[in-house]
């Protein structure tokens, strides 16, 4: 699903985190958002996935494209889009596998009076949606880990659960908040097999990474913010070569270079 | 405790679980064919009343996370709605339970449509708020509802073949209608704890921002949590004002409120089983403690006390919420959202 | 009287009631802008102020001392001494343990604590209302429309001089501005080398002290005491304290000027019986919309 942010602005206070940042994101494809320390990008994902309200600006998702602008979180995950948070927030205190199941309530259509009378359709449900989160945490590797408590698994695994679980709500976009930061090398494979996973089932997967080679490994396209702006975008050769996004991250040289 | 545990606490009953609330069961319909004593069957009849007050409470306080500092305006409000019904308009016991546990709904509605904003503190001070308004309108609106004195209401009763049979006052009879009140509140708190609304609420108590993030509209589960737990205080007042005979607003402050948080406490926050053993060991103890009962408020803050220092899931608590009161987990997560509202960092 | 000098009255009466409800004010909002917990306890806090002073009176009662004005310096010592060492005593043992726990479990044993402490006047006080000594026999000032009684001119004057007291120490010395510091941004305080667990102490000390001075004080101007007065006078002064902001100094010396004054005008005007809900209306229209006081400019978010 197409993801489209237009002249996006957002201030905090006397400061403004993002200065009309036009984006792309295609269906399909995945697409990286790289760029220093305190360039916004979270602040984008937070404006698109309604955490925050833009100030100035337009996101519409889709086509024919459906404005989503200043929706509130919950009814953008509804119209599609799911995301992962830089801290791996999942529920501690619930299972694996009651994470997942959470993940599907958006979706689910039992009502109030069909869980008080456990309806043939409710029990049918619940026992789709235990299918569904098992399937899902198959999906991510975390099959084994069903019964136990979220909130004592490594951080690595929270990191997948999280997947899992923004994957439970049938997106069609799913933003990702540094899945990668703090992984060793073995782990980051993994999770590079599961974005690629992610993109073969057919949802289009918007990345925030620091690790810059990673994300010119697996991205299709990447748009680099500084300072709240867009100062580029093109495939991982263009941006890689473009001396805009060299100078802004002065210093990461020598990994544009090695990648 | 094994996975396939952990598992069985969201998703179903393990077996020897499920025989274990069997065996209640027949305990407690045979007690009174072997104990006749009224004082007794009048304690457990109390402890019945509780118990479903503190299941309304789980649901507010237990599995949603908002601390509900008025629950006895929900009380209030369905033993008032019955009081009202049956001394103005003479409208019969059994006819007047919709009505209170209506009543005390849209109470819950108005309330909680009022603090689904607020954080944890300040959303406890308003409820404690709106529990004094409550109780200080009865108190003051004497032409409607008697003021201080209170109203006098009608036993429950029904209509035999010999005439009527009004079986308030007596013992055996409430007793088993008490019983089977807590078993229907005891049915729908376990039918909704394990389904998707269930788990839901935990998810909003745990965390907010990310439940809202997978599709739950958090506001909106934070004011069914309220009306669900309203109206099953109101059910527990319908049955109160019937024991009664009468309704005052000194029944309805803000220590009968602690109280009731005093019971979650001790039994566990978000466990139903909890709630039943919170609600028997501090209305039966007190019961003892007789010659020394205007001390009560020693004992409720003293387990509110020793169990948060030293045991805050409560007794039947549980590996769920001992993981969600270590103090790392709420530490993560407000240092996320402080990231999230001044996001000039990444 | 006119209703100008009626109102006038009504102002006078006001403030007086306005600076006791700004003393307990104070500690509640000392306390939440360093460990931001509501201290529950703290209205009881304050009523044990006033057993406190009546107990130290009674002992000096009946002979020398019998209406002499001397025997309030004992009286505000053993108060604002004994609370102040009650709140030290609460902080060890309630709060510090659960300091790094969720906000709501120190909540619950704040609540768990006021429950206990009202309990344990009631043991040692007795249940019913105790009579409270009066002091300065009715002389008064006359100002023309109004009247102040010596009573409430030493309520005024010695609110102002501990508020004052308070401020000067709270800028002037070391350990005040570690309070401030501390209240600011308690890693960075630590970070700066300031032992942020005496600092909590002290301020626990001063702000239950300061409730104790405010004990005495409603004992002498309402001059009847029952140990579960705390409760209600302890909700109005947290409404004073989010009205001039919480967390604020200055903000809780006003809020609490206001709400008395308010108060005031509600039993003047309306009628005694519904001047509780004035509060808690008050209480929860600011919880609702203005949570960070009215008096406090918004920070930027």
């Amino acid at each position: 699903m197409t993801l489209r942010v237009e002249k996006l602005t957002k201030r905090f206070g006397g400061i403004c985190a993002l200065r009309e940042v036009d984006l792309v994101v295609e269906e399909g494809r995945i697409t990286g958002l790289i760029g220093p320390n305190g360039a916004g990008k979270t602040t984008l994902f937070n404006c698109v996935t309604g955490i925050h309200r833009p100030d100035a600006g337009r996101v519409t998702l889709g086509a024919p494209a459906v404005e989503i602008t200043g929706l509130p979180a919950h009814d953008v995950c509804r119209r599609g889009i799911g995301r992962t948070f830089q801290n791996a927030r999942v529920f501690a205190g619930m299972s694996v596998l009651e994470n997942v199941m959470v993940g599907t309530f958006s979706r689910s259509a039992s009502g109030m009076w069909d869980v008080l009378r456990r309806s043939p359709s409710f029990l049918r449900e619940e026992k789709q949606v235990r299918e569904t989160s098992r399937d899902l945490l198959s999906f991510v590797g975390l099959a084994e880990r069903a019964g136990e408590m979220a909130g004592r698994l490594p951080f690595g695994l929270q990191r997948r659960l999280e997947i899992a679980r923004a994957l439970a709500a049938s997106p069609r976009l799913l933003l990702m908040d540094e899945p990668a930061a703090g992984m060793n090398p073995q782990e980051k494979e993994d999770l590079l097999a599961i974005i690629r996973k992610v993109s073969s089932a057919g949802i289009t997967v918007f990345v925030i990474e620091h690790d810059v080679q990673l994300v010119m490994r697996v991205c299709d396209w990447i748009s680099v913010l500084d300072s709240g702006e867009k100062i580029s975008e093109g495939t991982p050769e263009q941006v890689r070569n473009d001396p805009r996004v060299i100078e802004a991250y002065l210093g990461a040289r020598e990994y544009v270079a090695e990648g | 405790m094994s996975s396939g545990d952990v598992e069985n606490l969201g998703t179903g009953r393990a077996g020897p679980l499920r025989a274990g609330w069997a065996a209640l069961c027949l305990l407690l319909l045979a007690i009174p064919l072997v104990d006749r004593n009224d004082y007794h069957l009048d304690t457990l009849v109390n402890t019945g009343i509780f118990a479903i007050l503190v299941l309304g409470l789980n649901v507010i306080t237990g599995w949603c996370g908002l601390l509900n500092l008025g629950h006895s305006a929900f009380f209030a409000a369905g033993a008032y709605a019955y009081a009202l019904l049956n001394a103005r308009l003479g409208l019969p016991f059994w006819v007047c339970l919709p009505a209170s546990t209506a009543a005390a709904a849209l109470l819950g509605l108005a309330i909680g449509s009022c603090v689904f904003r607020l954080r944890g503190d300040y959303l406890a001070l308003v409820t404690l708020g709106c529990g004094e308004i409550v109780r200080i309108a009865l108190t003051n609106l004497d032409r409607v509802t008697g003021g201080p004195n209170g109203l006098i209401v009608a036993h429950p009763a029904v209509a035999v073949p010999w005439g009527r049979w009004e079986f308030g006052i007596r013992s055996v009879p409430y007793y088993y209608l008490t019983l089977a009140a807590v078993w229907l509140t005891v049915s729908i708190s376990a039918r909704l704890e394990r389904s998707g609304f269930g788990r839901a609420w935990t998810a909003v108590k745990e965390d907010e921002v990310a439940a809202s993030c997978t599709g739950i509209n958090a506001a909106s589960l934070k004011v069914l949590a309220f009306v669900i737990g309203a109206a099953m205080a109101g059910l527990a007042g319908w049955l109160f004002a019937g024991k009664q005979g009468f309704v005052s607003p000194e029944s309805f402050d803000f220590v009968t409120s602690i109280m009731v948080v005093s019971m979650l406490v001790l039994g566990g926050l978000g466990s139903i089983g909890g709630a039943l053993v919170g609600a028997a060991a501090l209305t039966i103890v007190p019961e003892l403690l007789r010659p020394v009962q205007e001390y009560r408020m020693f004992l409720f803050g003293a387990v509110l006390i020793v169990m948060m220092l030293f045991r805050p899931q409560g007794l039947l608590g549980g590996v769920r919420l001992a993981q969600e009161m270590r103090p790392e987990t709420e530490r993560v997560r407000q240092e996320e959202d402080e990231t999230l509202a001044e996001d000039v960092r990444t | 009287m006119t209703p100008l000098e009626a109102f006038c009255q009504q102002v006078i009466n006001g403030l007086a009631i306005g600076m006791i409800y700004a003393l307990i004010a104070l500690g509640y909002t000392m306390v939440y802008g360093v460990i931001q917990l509501i201290n529950f306890a703290h209205g009881e806090v304050f009523m044990m102020g006033a057993f406190l002073g009546l107990t130290v009176f009674g002992a000096f009662a009946g002979g020398a001392w019998q209406g002499n004005s001397l025997v309030l310096a004992p009286m505000f010592i053993a108060g604002m001494a004994g609370c102040g060492a009650l709140g030290v005593a609460m902080e060890r043992v309630a709060y510090r343990p659960l300091r790094a726990s969720p906000r709501l479990a120190v909540l619950i044993t704040a609540i768990g604590a006021s429950f206990i402490l009202q309990n344990l006047m009631m043991f040692v006080w007795g249940p019913c209302d105790r009579s409270f000594p009066g002091f300065f026999s009715g002389a008064g000032l006359d100002l023309g429309v109004v009247r102040v009684t010596a009573m409430q001119g030493f309520i005024i004057a010695s609110s102002v001089a501990m508020m004052v007291g308070l401020q000067v120490f709270v800028t002037r010395t070391m350990t005040g501005k570690a309070l401030r510091a501390a209240s600011e941004d308690m890693v960075a305080a630590r970070l700066m080398g300031i032992n942020v667990d005496r600092v909590i102490s002290i301020c626990f000390f001063i702000g239950s002290g300061l409730g104790g001075a405010g004990g005495i004080l409603y004992g002498m101007y309402y001059n009847t005491i029952t140990f579960h007065d705390g409760y209600l006078a302890g909700i109005k002064a947290f409404t004073a304290a989010v009205l001039g902001g919480i967390g604020s100094l200055p903000g809780a010396m006003v809020g609490g000027i206001v709400l008395g004054m308010g108060e005031g005008m509600a039993a003047g005007y309306l009628s005694s019986e519904w001047k509780n809900v004035f509060t808690f209306a008050v209480l929860l229209v600011l919880l609702l919309c203005w949570p960070s006081g009215v008096l406090r400019k918004a920070r930027h978010e």
